[in-house]
């Protein structure tokens, strides 16, 4: 048996000559999410070659099987990026089986000090991008001293082109905090705290995020919250919706409570500031001339 | 493809786990129980939510949650008629106290259901020895009852005038399947530990008519089904899983072929 499957390799790679001839001198990111790989994009400029695995916007990424390809990119990378809090355990997975020596791992998790159990979709923070993009510049000129002020460079403009999203976060706060809000599922959260906005029937948002189901009570408490208006906007994820969700857009459209659509992954055509900054844009536009 | 850790490690896993499952799995096939092996994986859900609720590693849960689902399928129930319907009020009880615990555990569960969806590519250095030790554990247990399982599962009747208790003996089985799902479930996955377990076996059983040739060529095909696939995935990029699955399927239907035209020609 083992001798039939040494000739099959051996013949086999007689036909398919090995792929590994990456540049040596550009250092090698990998990313478990695009809106992470992005970031080492804009930092790393042509000096890094960046692979995104989960870059489709439309695959679930809680149901993610690594393929071939994607074990290769990681067992070949310099420096690897991730969520962590258990978002993207498959990560973990593939990084403890291709060990690599000199290899540095930066989970956005351990940077903004969250814990697997914790809301995982920390891109909705708005602290969690600035603190990606500082560790990997520091990382690119710990490996490449002699372009260390090009990085340090990039990271500078690349913090000042979010200033629109800040100012635009300060603006709404200013304007809506305190106001109460909900969710069908908790991606937007982050997001929410940092508004100030005051963000409702939690309980019901992890049994959606679990795939499990909500507590009839849960259910209950959502609905009135809908009919009788005592929220201003509800969130839902456009990416995720079945009956439920789908019950719950509805009777927030009868009962005239403003829906905001959000997504959890990037879309193909948005930059995280476009994607962040649009968002927002829809969020203000629900929520209409301030209470106050 | 073996410069790669990942694959070296991949084939290695496959391989404890072909053996483990190939040979398990050809007494359970032999017994009609491929049902139990397909509740067995499942199971686990429960004990894993239920261990992160309570503190404890998703792990331990597991596997405990499993040898417990094998105890009660084992003594609910030897005839094949209510083997079944124990099975069925086990496996759906397991999943509904996963949901409750699911219920109580109000933050993100992802290291429950993670353990659930094992990966063949991202196997660490570590985990193979803990399966080996597992592996060589499930295989000495199934060694020592194999001969008095075979008198049981063939000629319960006989067998337990001459004082063999099928149904102790059923039981000690199903706790040895549970234990062999348990760890290779969070390794390798669902479906792929229930894939090596099935096809192999079956194929085998339609080729060879004495018992020991046949787990012999259940652990072969396991192995070949396994590395094959393994190889097709490296090449193809597809889903390692779903070339292991139709390597399984073909060569049951190729054997079923088989014994079809010879026993035609005759």
């Amino acid at each position: 048996m083992y001798l039939i499957v040494v000739s099959a390799l051996t013949a086999l790679s007689l036909f398919i000559a090995p792929s590994n001839t990456k540049a040596a001198d550009l250092i090698t990111v990998v990313a478990a999410e695009n809106f992470y790989g992005e970031v080492a994009e804009t930092i790393g400029g042509p000096e890094v070659t960046v692979t995104s695995i989960l870059s489709n916007p439309n695959q679930n990424p809680h149901l993610f099987e690594a393929d071939v390809a994607t074990a290769q990119a990681v067992s070949k990378a310099d420096v690897a990026v991730y969520n962590g809090a258990d978002y993207d355990p498959w990560m973990l997975k593939l990084l403890k089986a291709s060990p690599r020596a000199g290899r540095t791992e930066i989970s956005a998790a351990k940077l903004t000090g969250h814990k697997p159990g914790d809301n995982p979709h920390l891109w909705y923070d708005p602290k969690t991008i600035p603190a990606i993009a500082k560790a990997l510049a520091d990382e690119f000129a710990k490996r490449d001293p002699a372009n260390a002020a090009l990085y340090r460079q990039r990271l500078a403009s690349f913090e000042a082109s979010l200033a629109p999203l800040t100012d635009m976060i300060a603006q709404l706060k200013a304007a809506y905090a305190g106001i109460p809000v909900t969710a069908t599922e908790p991606v937007f959260g982050y997001m929410a705290s940092a508004l100030g906005l005051d963000m409702r029937n939690y309980r019901f948002q992890v049994a959606i995020m679990n795939n499990t189901e909500p507590s009839a009570a849960d259910v209950a408490a959502f609905e009135d919250d809908l009919r009788d208006r005592k929220v201003k906007v509800l969130f839902y994820n456009s990416q995720v919706t079945d009956d439920t969700t789908t019950r719950l857009l509805n009777l927030a459209k009868q009962s005239g409570v403003p829906v905001v659509g959000v997504t959890e992954t990037e879309p193909a055509n948005l930059d995280y500031l476009a994607w962040m900054v649009s968002q927002l844009e829809a969020l203000k536009a629900a929520l209409g001339a301030p209470a106050k | 493809m073996l410069q790669y850790d990942f694959m070296v490690n991949a084939f290695a896993a496959t391989f404890i786990v072909a053996v483990v499952a190939g040979s398990i799995g050809y007494f359970m096939v032999l017994r009609g129980q491929t049902f139990a092996g397909h509740a067995m994986s499942h199971v686990g859900f429960a004990g894993a939510t239920g261990a992160v609720l309570i503190g404890l590693s998703p792990l331990t849960g597991l596997t405990f949650f499993t040898l417990l689902a094998g105890l009660g399928i084992g003594l609910m129930g030897e005839r094949a008629q209510s083997r079944d319907i124990a099975i069925g009020i086990v496996l759906s009880l397991s999943l509904g106290l996963g949901l409750l615990f699911l219920h109580f555990y109000t933050s993100f569960a992802g290291q429950a259901t993670a353990l659930l969806f094992g990966n063949v590519l991202g196997v660490a250095r570590d985990t193979l020895w803990i399966m080996l030790v597992m592996g060589a554990l499930a295989l000495v247990i199934l060694a020592v009852i194999a001969r008095p399982l075979t008198f049981a599962s063939l000629q319960p009747e006989l067998a337990e005038a001459k004082g063999i208790s099928p149904k102790i003996l059923g039981t000690i089985f199903m706790m040895l399947v549970a234990l062999a799902v348990a760890e290779s479930v969070q390794v390798v996955g669902v479906l792929l530990v229930f894939s090596l377990m099935v096809a192999p076996p079956a194929t085998a059983m339609l080729l060879a008519r004495r018992i020991s040739t046949g787990i012999a060529l259940a652990v072969l095909f396991a192995l070949a089904q396994a590395w094959i696939g393994l190889v097709l995935a490296y090449y193809t990029n597809w889903p390692t899983t779903f070339w292991i699955t139709l390597l399984g399927a073909v060569a049951y239907l190729a054997a079923n072929g088989v014994v079809h035209l010879t026993q035609n020609m005759r």
